[in-house]
């Protein structure tokens, strides 16, 4: 009983530090450039007004998304996605998501296979979510090309079918418990914690609003390295 | 006059690199490189040889435990600042074992100018 407590505590105090360091460099910022800002006052240049407010902007955007995403990871209900369930191509969101400037492209490239006109019956914003964490750690950990494979299985009995929709990013090893806590919230793998910054709730974040779109998120290795991503989403009506 | 401190920052944060440059200008400071990873930042060092280098520690490429490993031994003359999000018992022991000042990253500057100044006026006693 007392080790696993003290094992409880030592996951609790990982968890905490692994906040703390990703809330530390926004806050930092926000609070260090609101105060440059007004100490500099009417002396600062349009530029550097311009480049001091943006950063600001960028690094309370990133606070706002951090707490969105651990609220929406942890499953906590007023945090999901509301709105109506509708029709849309995963294929088009999945291209916009990649381009998307704020997005996951890096220098990579996302490849896609087959049935690029199959639609899913998802809340928009969850479908955006979930693809912008998959793609997000597809281009952070793996190597280009990302692929992105379109299955659909049939309904059988009036039943709507399903759109499997498997993510490839081939890359280094990954070590077993890493694939298996991979969805785990706050989870980072071993080679993540010190050479990418982040909370380990990306792929947490995909596979909660997964389930709240009656859909699932399944994480495998790949036989050669890399990491490769299953979600299963009920099929649109069209 | 008493020549300004030069200071290598080495964070892999863009918004922190630039944060930095500008706080540590408006405390007298002279920033006078910055640099991405624990590589860039061993070579900014060796090539600039600033009185203080502030290092992050989490870093892509090259972590800041292996830059401040690398520039003890082939810059010693640098002072070293460990610049962290947060410092748990093992960076703390790491940091003590190598002899280095650890600051802890917070929106005021002043608690890292005042650590600065004090490894630059102790190294120059």
């Amino acid at each position: 009983m007392a080790e696993l407590v003290q094992s409880l505590g030592r996951i609790r105090n990982r968890a905490l530090n692994v906040l703390g360091h990703e809330l530390r460099t926004p806050v930092t910022t926000v609070r260090g450039l609101a105060d440059a800002l007004a100490a500099l006052g009417h002396d600062a240049d349009e530029t550097t007004r311009t480049t001091l407010v943006d950063a600001v902007q960028r690094n309370a955007h990133r606070v706002e998304r951090l707490l969105d995403n651990l609220l929406a990871a942890l499953e906590v209900g007023t945090a999901m996605p509301v709105g109506p369930t509708v029709s849309v191509l995963p294929v088009a969101v999945a291209q916009a998501v990649w381009a998307d400037p704020e997005g996951p492209l890096r220098d990579g490239e996302l490849k896609v296979d087959g049935d690029a006109d199959v639609e899913v019956a998802v809340r928009l914003e969850s479908l955006k979510r979930i693809l912008w964490e998959i793609l997000d750690n597809a281009s952070r950990y793996g190597t280009s090309p990302t692929t992105l494979r379109v299955d659909t299985v049939e309904g059988v009995d009036g039943a709507l079918g399903l759109v499997v929709l498997t993510i490839d990013s081939p890359g280094r090893p990954l070590a077993p418990e890493d694939i298996r806590y991979a969805t785990q919230a706050l989870w980072r793998g071993e080679s993540a914690v010190t050479s990418t910054p982040g909370l380990g709730l990306g792929l947490a974040v995909a596979d909660a609003l997964a389930r709240h779109e009656h859909g699932s998120l399944v994480v495998e290795g790949l036989a050669a390295g890399g990491l490769r991503t299953v979600l299963t989403l009920p099929m649109g009506a069209s | 006059m008493t020549a300004p401190i030069r200071v290598v920052v080495i964070d892999d944060e863009p918004d922190i690199r630039l944060l930095l440059k500008l706080q540590l200008e408006m405390e007298g400071f002279v920033v006078v490189a910055t640099a991405q990873d624990g590589a860039e930042g061993v070579e900014a060092c060796l090539t600039h040889l600033p009185d203080v280098a502030v290092i992050d520690l989490l870093m892509p490429v090259m972590t800041g435990f292996e830059a401040i490993a690398i520039l003890q031994r082939q810059a010693p003359s640098i002072s070293l600042v460990a610049y962290t999000g947060v410092a748990g018992d093992f960076v703390r022991t790491q940091m003590a074992e190598a002899g280095v000042t650890l600051a802890l990253k917070a929106g005021d500057v002043k608690p890292l100018a005042a650590t600065i100044s004090e490894l630059v006026a102790v190294r120059s006693r």
